[in-house]
């Protein structure tokens, strides 16, 4: 079974991404389902996702990656025993780490006869927005970059060239390896591409010696004087 | 998981969760029936004065403000706000039948100010907003937890 992380901050156009992706795998013949967590307490984007005739699961009270990564791993456990998707969709909150979320997710073999297999991690950024971001969430936004497989740069329908490019910019300085993509959600543009990203290529399962090396130098020795 | 690792993500989040959050849930009863337009203007109205309020109250950046309502019909509205200078995204389903009692949750993160606050400038809209649109409503749950908001940026 597949997890399929789309990660992104807050407003970067990740639920509205989700239930179009989510649409064209199931038009692909794909048995999909969806787990949502939000930082807060209280979920409204499950409610939204389910109105489009969408299955749901909604974690609330804390932070899939890691406060409540044991409720994580048993919704994804009894999502295959009792639904048998072939592929989870989850939207983490947008403060998750996705690592954190991949470890999480491999915590689920414990409580079902399944392998997970991740697809590539695609980190959604909200180009209209980009400078008030990198004002006030930088270290968020960058972390979610430079875990990323794929970047999508949302909203271009509505954002000018220049916050574009200046968003290609920033993502390529922290993320030279990503695969870049430009579309909007909304307007369903770039969503296909990505469904068939997720139906075709693995991501690397979490690998613990290589993330603690990762995040020694990016928050150890950087915050070192 | 290994203590240096639970540490490491620890100080991630502390490093980067500097973020004020704020639900609430509750059953709303307009005192005659709310047509589909007026729902939304009321959405609106609502979702874009907490967000003020709260930039008003140093919020530097919306995170989120939505909101979703759910008709005694089965009919919904959604609304999201991730900026005052972008249009709200708006997806209203409510039909010809309107409504007459409602389940309404709404959900504000900022970035710039803690829970205190944002459940402060929350509260003082709901408050002023609901009453101007002749709206009684019932607190079904307000997830505000003191403790935990606070502890959390320590």
């Amino acid at each position: 079974m597949k997890i399929a992380q789309i990660a992104g901050f807050l407003g970067a156009g990740k639920t509205t991404f989700l239930i179009e992706v989510a649409k064209e795998l199931v038009n692909r013949g794909h048995r999909i389902a969806i787990i949502v967590n939000d930082v807060g307490d209280i979920n409204v984007d499950a409610k939204f996702i389910e109105s489009y005739g969408l299955k749901a699961k909604e974690i609330s009270g804390g932070c899939i990656c890691c406060q409540i990564a044991g409720s994580f791993a048993s919704t994804v456990a009894t999502l295959y025993n009792s639904f048998k998707p072939d592929i989870i969709i989850v939207e983490p909150s947008g403060v998750a780490i996705p690592w954190g979320l991949k470890r999480a997710a491999e915590y689920s073999e414990e409580e079902m006869p399944a392998k997970i297999e991740h697809a590539p991690v695609i980190t959604l950024v909200d180009s209209m927005r980009i400078d008030e971001l990198l004002t006030s969430v930088r270290r968020l936004v960058e972390t979610q970059i430079r875990e990323a497989d794929v970047v999508f740069i949302n909203k271009v329908d509505a954002s000018s060239p220049d916050k574009i490019k200046r968003t290609e910019e920033f993502v390529r300085q922290v993320n030279p390896r990503a695969k870049v993509m430009h579309g909007s959600g909304k307007l369903s543009k770039g969503v296909k591409e990505i469904a068939i990203l997720i139906e075709r290529d693995i991501s690397p399962r979490y690998d613990e010696a290589m993330e603690e090396e990762i995040l020694r130098k990016e928050y150890v020795e950087r915050s070192e004087p | 998981m290994k203590e240096m690792d639970e540490k490491l993500h620890i100080d991630m989040h502390r490093m980067v969760d500097e973020l004020g959050k704020f639900s609430i849930h509750m059953t709303i009863w307009p005192d005659k029936m709310m047509d589909r337009e007026s729902a939304e203007r009321f959405l609106r109205e609502l979702l874009i004065d907490i967000t003020k309020e709260c930039m008003h109250d140093g919020a530097d950046l919306v995170g989120h403000v939505k909101a979703f309502l759910i008709s005694e019909h089965g009919t919904s509205l959604g609304a999201s706000l991730v900026h005052l200078d972008i249009p709200m995204t708006i997806n209203n389903a409510i039909d010809q039948r309107g409504l007459t009692e409602g389940d309404l949750t709404i959900h504000v993160i900022v970035h710039g100010i803690w829970d205190p606050d944002v459940k402060h400038a929350s509260m003082e809209t709901i408050e002023r907003i609901l009453p101007a649109y002749n709206i009684k409503y019932k607190i079904l749950q307000d997830y505000y937890e003191k403790e935990k908001g606070e502890s959390h940026h320590k």
